[in-house]
């Protein structure tokens, strides 16, 4: 299979998935290892594992660095950018259609209602989300604390956002670096007793 | 100026989510409500709720909308690219240095704190949303004004039904969306 043929796959399997994959991220996930590991035996199962692995650990939108991870490891920087653009472009085109006959939302009560309702559904989405990852996330007490904490900033506060995110990057690094500050400390002058 | 204001403002959003998707949400609100006062609190809850009914990353999405929203399609352009950049460019030296990154231990630490951060913000996005419909008023003004604050049955109840339909029965996302808007609708004619 020669390269430009491989892009257009990647492209032409990125932008179906994109399309169909409602909530976006780790819901493509199934998806791309039937196409690319079962179907097609361009990755392996440790690829598939990897990809998550960094994934996760990146900014951004979930779907892109899949997609970028995946395209270049099968057809290096062109296949992450068509992979990349498969991605984005079905939300993109379905979007602004949408916008086009969509300015006002809440026009008048019926639709304020029907709103309302989706709200209240997506809360409910979203706090299922949230206690999954509280699950995986929270594996110790200053793990815990940080979560708390943010909410509480967040809700009754109205901390910034990246402010709670660059706290949460600080308090991991000191919890993860000061210890072995003071233990070099101790070797040096051993506490009184 | 307002497109370069738009590139710059989705693209500093990316760089801070962690997590994707509904950790982006109390992002896109501090930025375009809270500081930038591009929308309202109601126009933001729609579109995001609008994000969430279309298929597709529900982060592209929004910013898609928000982006049309303020500035015509060169809006939506510029607010998706913002979006897509960092993601871009930092995934691809990830994918470059793999392995180096995998087994970094500065990155592992880091993150040790940043997931943690993600799971309050998270958890914020649920008050968000439950404050213009579960709840008469939004939670914070229990603090200030205790009296005003209640909930509103409909938003309870269809809040519950999710809650059971999606974690018991395993209803899957466009039928829940379906039934809530039909359950809005239907409930306020009561």
């Amino acid at each position: 299979m020669n390269s430009l043929s491989k892009n257009l796959t990647l492209f032409r399997v990125f932008f179906s998935i994109s399309a169909v994959a409602l909530g976006g991220g780790l819901t493509m996930l199934p998806i791309m290892s039937k196409e690319f590991v079962e179907k097609r035996g361009w990755l392996s199962d440790n690829d598939m594992l990897d990809t998550v692995a960094v994934m996760q650990s990146l900014p951004g939108i979930i779907s892109i660095n899949m997609a970028v991870l995946i395209g270049y490891r099968v057809a290096g920087i062109t296949g992450a950018l068509f992979s990349a653009l498969g991605v984005i472009l079905p939300p993109f085109v379905a979007i602004i259609l949408l916008a086009m006959f969509l300015t006002k939302l809440d026009d008048n009560e019926t639709i304020s209602h029907i709103f309302l309702g989706v709200r209240a559904a997506v809360a409910a989405m979203i706090l299922l989300s949230a206690i999954k990852l509280a699950k995986q996330a929270l594996k110790n007490r200053l793990a815990e604390a940080i979560a708390i904490f943010g909410f509480i900033a967040m809700v009754f506060f109205e901390m910034n956002a990246i402010l709670l995110v660059v706290i949460g990057a600080l308090v991991g690094l000191s919890a993860a670096y000061l210890p072995l500050l003071f233990k070099s400390s101790e070797t040096e002058e051993p506490p009184a007793k | 100026m307002k497109i370069l204001l738009l590139y710059s403002l989705f693209a500093k959003i990316s760089l801070f989510t962690f997590g994707g998707g509904y950790a982006m949400i109390p992002l896109f609100q501090d930025e375009l409500v809270t500081k930038g006062q591009f929308l309202n609190e109601a126009e933001f809850a729609n579109m995001v709720a609008l994000a969430q009914v279309t298929p597709g990353p529900i982060g592209l999405n929004a910013a898609t909308f928000i982006g049309y929203s303020q500035a015509g399609f060169l809006g939506s352009l510029a607010a998706t690219l913002g979006l897509a950049t960092p993601s871009f460019l930092l995934t691809m030296l990830a994918a470059i240095f793999l392995h180096k990154f995998k087994e970094s231990a500065l990155m592992k630490n880091l993150l040790s704190g940043i997931r943690p951060a993600v799971v309050g913000l998270i958890a914020a996005a649920v008050v968000f949303f439950a404050n213009t419909s579960v709840f008469s008023a939004p939670l914070n003004s229990l603090w200030t004004q205790g009296r005003q604050f209640g909930l509103c049955w409909q938003g309870v109840l269809i809040f519950v039904l999710t809650l059971f339909l999606q974690k018991k029965l395993k209803v899957n996302m466009f039928g829940i969306l379906f039934l809530s808007a039909l359950l809005g609708w239907l409930l306020f004619l009561v």
